[in-house]
């Protein structure tokens, strides 16, 4: 490891306060009250609704937290599947946060990498995503050339060759996916339709390593951030731009913590490039389509008017809303590299999600996270229900 | 991969290891040898997924927001039917081992704890609406049921519920059975009176039906053949056994509201004690209710700065008087006759004008009125700022709330200091809440405290017994609430309760031989030893 971008670091018992003072209102378990319609949706841990103990809502995990550090009990099977079955939605954090001012998603994050450091988290659920991290560089183990394969026949400028306004950062997913390799052209497409002067680090670029701080482990993370930021270096980038909304958490929270940069994800430039007229969506898209808000993005990030922005320029399109939209979204199942150890309970989670989807009568779901787009996708298929899913880019592109 | 832990370094190097009271061996209940076959029987009958003793899982049902020492249950459970229930009780009584039961685990005052271990029944797979009637004005529900999903599925069918001052996810069952204290109470009276039938799973196994239940009528309408023993399970905390469904009393939405604030800067409660009866028995208002400013701190402001704020912004003493009717000049004619009543005999109070809450909306960002109407008229919510502090008591006149809150007040601030990160004990503020058109009522008394810090812990302790006691010499009726609990709490309860409530000796009796009857092997909530009518520990709280 060349660099601690993260040093120093925050440890569990540093957030002794949060884990003491939960009041167990259990409010963190639910959406925002006020805003709750349709009691059938009233429910927002994903891991609490599937396993119901109290150690899988936030409470319980403050509890096991409280305890370890109180070193009442030691970690336990019962432990390692209620901390590994977390989603890392942020749901909990969104609803407690306001009103006492703590952070159970930070616990929860900072009991995952105190498991990872004390050696009791189930490695064996992370053996595969750490072998083809340590051979790929690549968590889905996915070799660096076939990564880039997605940008074949586009003219795409090399940001470590030629100097660029924005960096276009692919993360691990776009580039590891056949069914992703198009919705990442669209991407490049309509940044370039947009006039925007962009690269990208080609085979340079490894892992954002966010699946690797999910899990907890902050060296190796650390690792990979430190190789990408040297080739942010090497190309002298001062603003990135991702179409990955995990990579775009990890950036703007992890790596600006050592290097300076300007961090947007695709749907904020893409709502830029609208509102200034740069792009104006013109061409018919009929549908009825619901948004999601990946939790990386909306929550994690605040970004949530801007993509509807975008859905709202295109012709034709009647956007509709979940009933748990914004902050009160579910997760689309693919949280926290939850769906790589628990594969079924993620498809339960997604499967709700469709299920809401079609009671708001959608016949589409768009969505800006490709996680969240591989996920529908697999679940439509062994559902085979009619149902559609769209990258913002991809549906965007469609109209232009 | 090995990574020195510095976690793990600084917890050696502190050496400090707390264990709390844990898994207490007893020589006749929760016998280890017990327990094992407990939990087998247990994981037979309700699936291998749905019970388990694994300290991880737990340790989330040792503790809650009360200052009650940990105590961590030997086995956790989670039933979904009524015969899951009482496959729960066989195994229970079977193998001596005790049973708690657990709603939605919203107590603040450590009632669902489980004082000697034993096995823990999470209710909260048992979350279904069995039935709602909005013609009828009834829901039956089951204990996983609360208050957010239950008051949108009975706005839906036009009506609505009594809602406490809890937060939203509390279950209605086990709130409806522990008084459930609403802003609605001086019309319709409690939660506990609204219950029209239950089914309950006693100790024994065998399944109670009460009320309309209990020879099919048409639920919702009337009580049901007499004597009504589903009274037997209020305050009962789990003592007499589970309550697996009840039926509920919902009441009509009124489609229109209006507000009137009346105020009073001067620090006496007396003046409004009785402005509070007096609009009580005027039995105009739809809600009635009288906070101190802080109290409207908690509910308008997010956090303890903002509570502050808004603490500041309002009046020493505010009246909250929501009126409703089918029109909106139903609701303003209302409201219009109570200002005139109060104005005439009260020309000392100020009126906020609903303009002034605008204001302070328009100038505070985090005043949102928005939600602090749809808290008092549609939605269950109360945000407790960071350790917040609770006394509530029940009180048989409203006048003597007077006394019992200056009692309540000394004890607490000769007992509680502040900290940083708490708010001054001035800053301790009392909800009132006349009961049945004022003939009787609730108080609470809030202090804001830091539950984190030690000292603390121990000033409250002794601030809650001071506080308490003194305000049940004025006439405070803690024991009817905690009846079930207070039994045997510390030896000389038997003696100590004749002094201070003569009255209570017979209903201690009482409640003794019935718990005996329904409970042979005293296995549910076990409070007391039937031998000796002693607690086998002292609990603080």
């Amino acid at each position: 490891m060349k660099r601690q971008i993260t040093a120093p670091r925050e440890t569990l018992a540093e957030l002794r306060e949060d884990f003491s003072l939960c009041g167990k209102c259990k409010l963190c378990q639910a959406v925002m009250a006020q805003q709750c319609d349709d009691p059938r949706f009233w429910r927002n841990c994903p891991s609490g609704t599937r396993f119901r103990y109290e150690a899988y809502y936030a409470p319980g995990k403050l509890e096991m937290a409280r305890c370890l550090d109180l070193v009442e009990i030691e970690p336990d099977d019962s432990m390692r599947h209620a901390l590994y079955t977390c989603m890392l939605c942020g749901s909990c954090d969104d609803r407690c946060y306001p009103v006492k001012q703590l952070h159970p998603l930070w616990v929860i994050q900072l009991l995952r990498e105190q498991a990872i450091a004390d050696e009791w988290a189930p490695m064996e659920n992370f053996a595969g995503l750490l072998a083809n991290a340590e051979k790929t560089d690549n968590v889905y183990g996915v070799g660096a050339e076939e990564r880039a394969g997605w940008a074949k026949g586009m003219k795409i400028k090399d940001a470590l060759a030629e100097k660029v306004e924005y960096l276009l950062f692919v993360g691990d997913d776009y580039g590891s996916f056949p069914s992703l390799a198009g919705r990442m052209k669209a991407v490049a497409k309509v940044l370039a339709r947009g006039g925007v002067d962009f690269g990208t680090l080609g085979t340079a670029e490894v892992s954002s390593g966010s699946a690797l701080l999910m899990i907890g482990d902050r060296d190796y993370f650390e690792t990979f951030a430190s190789a990408n930021i040297e080739s942010f270096e090497k190309a002298g980038v001062t603003k990135v731009v991702t179409a990955d909304p995990h990579a775009a958490a990890v950036l703007t929270e992890e790596y600006t913590k050592s290097y300076d940069m300007e961090v947007l994800s695709f749907a904020e430039l893409a709502a830029k490039l609208v509102s200034e007229g740069k792009l104006k969506p013109s061409k018919d898209v009929k549908t009825k389509a619901v948004y999601h808000d990946p939790c990386r993005l909306g929550r994690r990030l605040g970004v949530f008017d801007e993509p509807r922005e975008v859905l709202a320029a295109i012709p034709g399109l009647e956007l509709l809303e979940f009933e748990r939209a914004r902050k009160n979204s579910l997760c689309c199942g693919g949280g926290g590299s939850v769906f790589m150890w628990e594969p079924e309970y993620a498809r339960w989670v997604t499967d709700e999600r469709l299920f809401e989807a079609e009671q708001v009568g959608a016949e589409a779901i768009i969505t800006a996270c490709p996680i969240c787009v591989r996920l529908f996708e697999d679940a439509i298929e062994e559902k085979k229900t009619n149902m559609k899913v769209y990258d913002l880019a991809e549906i965007l592109e469609k109209a232009l | 991969m090995a990574v020195k832990s510095r976690i793990r370094e600084e917890r050696n190097a502190r050496r400090v290891v707390h264990r709390p009271i844990i898994m207490e061996k007893d020589p006749v209940h929760n016998r280890e040898e017990n327990l094992v076959l407990a939990l087998e029987a247990l994981k037979k009958a309700l699936g291998d997924e749905w019970a388990t003793d694994s300290p991880s899982i737990l340790c989330g049902y040792a503790r809650d927001q009360s200052m009650t020492p940990a105590s961590y249950p030997h086995i956790v459970c989670m039933p979904a039917s009524v015969e899951d229930v009482q496959s729960v009780y066989r195994i229970a009584n079977e193998h001596l081992v005790d049973v708690m039961p657990y709603g939605t685990g919203l107590t603040t005052a450590g009632l669902a704890l489980p004082t000697f271990g034993g096995i823990v029944a999470d209710l909260r797979r048992m979350d279904s609406i069995i039935e709602i009637d909005g013609e009828n004005m009834f829901a039956t529900i089951e204990p996983g049921v609360n208050y957010l999903v239950l008051q949108v599925e009975a706005q839906r069918a036009g009506c609505r519920l009594l809602n406490p001052s809890t937060s939203a996810t509390a279950g209605v069952i086990s709130n409806h059975l522990f008084c459930n204290i609403n802003t609605m109470a001086s019309k319709y009276g409690f939660g506990m009176d609204n219950i029209l039938d239950v089914e309950a799973v006693l100790p024994t196994g065998e399944i109670l039906r009460t009320g309309a239940m209990s020879y099919g009528a048409v639920k919702g309408t009337v009580p049901g053949p007499g004597p009504d023993i589903s009274t037997m399970l209020r305050y009962a905390f789990g003592t007499m056994g589970i309550v697996t469904k009840m039926t509920i009393r919902l009441y009509p939405e009124a489609p229109f509201h209006q507000q009137v604030f009346p105020a009073y800067e001067e620090d006496n409660l007396e003046v409004f004690a009785e402005a509070l009866y007096d609009v009580a028995q005027d039995n105009l208002s739809l809600e009635l209710a009288h906070l101190m400013n802080s109290f409207y701190g908690i509910f308008i402001g997010d956090n303890n700065k903002e509570a502050s704020k808004v603490a500041e912004l309002m009046p020493r003493h505010n009246l909250l008087t929501i009126f409703g009717g089918e029109t909106q000049d139903e609701a303003d004619l209302k409201a219009d006759l109570t200002q005139r009543m109060l104005t005439e005999k009260y020309p000392m109070f100020d009126y906020l004008p609903k303009e002034a809450i605008a204001d302070m909306t328009e100038e505070n960002e985090f005043v949102d009125m928005e939600k602090w109407v749809k808290y008092f008229n549609v939605t269950v919510r109360v945000q407790r700022v960071r350790g917040s502090f609770i006394i509530g008591a029940l009180i048989d006149k409203l006048n003597n709330m007077v006394g019992i809150e200056k009692t309540m007040r000394d004890s607490c601030t000769n007992q509680i200091g502040t900290t940083d990160d708490a708010l001054a004990p001035d800053d301790a503020s009392t909800y009132l809440q006349p009961y049945h058109m004022g003939r009787s009522a609730y108080m609470e008394y809030d202090v804001y405290t830091n539950q984190a810090d030690k000292d603390d812990l121990i000033r409250i302790q002794l601030g809650w017994y001071s506080a308490t006691f003194g305000a049940m010499a004025q006439g405070m009726i803690i024991a009817a609430g905690a009846g079930a609990l207070i039994k045997g709490m510390m030896p000389m309860m038997d003696v100590a309760m004749p002094a201070v409530m003569p009255n209570m000796v017979q209903f201690l009796e009482a409640f003794t031989k019935m718990k005996m009857a329904v409970d042979p092997n005293n296995v549910s909530n076990r409070r007391w030893e039937y031998e000796d009518g002693c607690m086998k520990k002292f609990i603080l709280f």
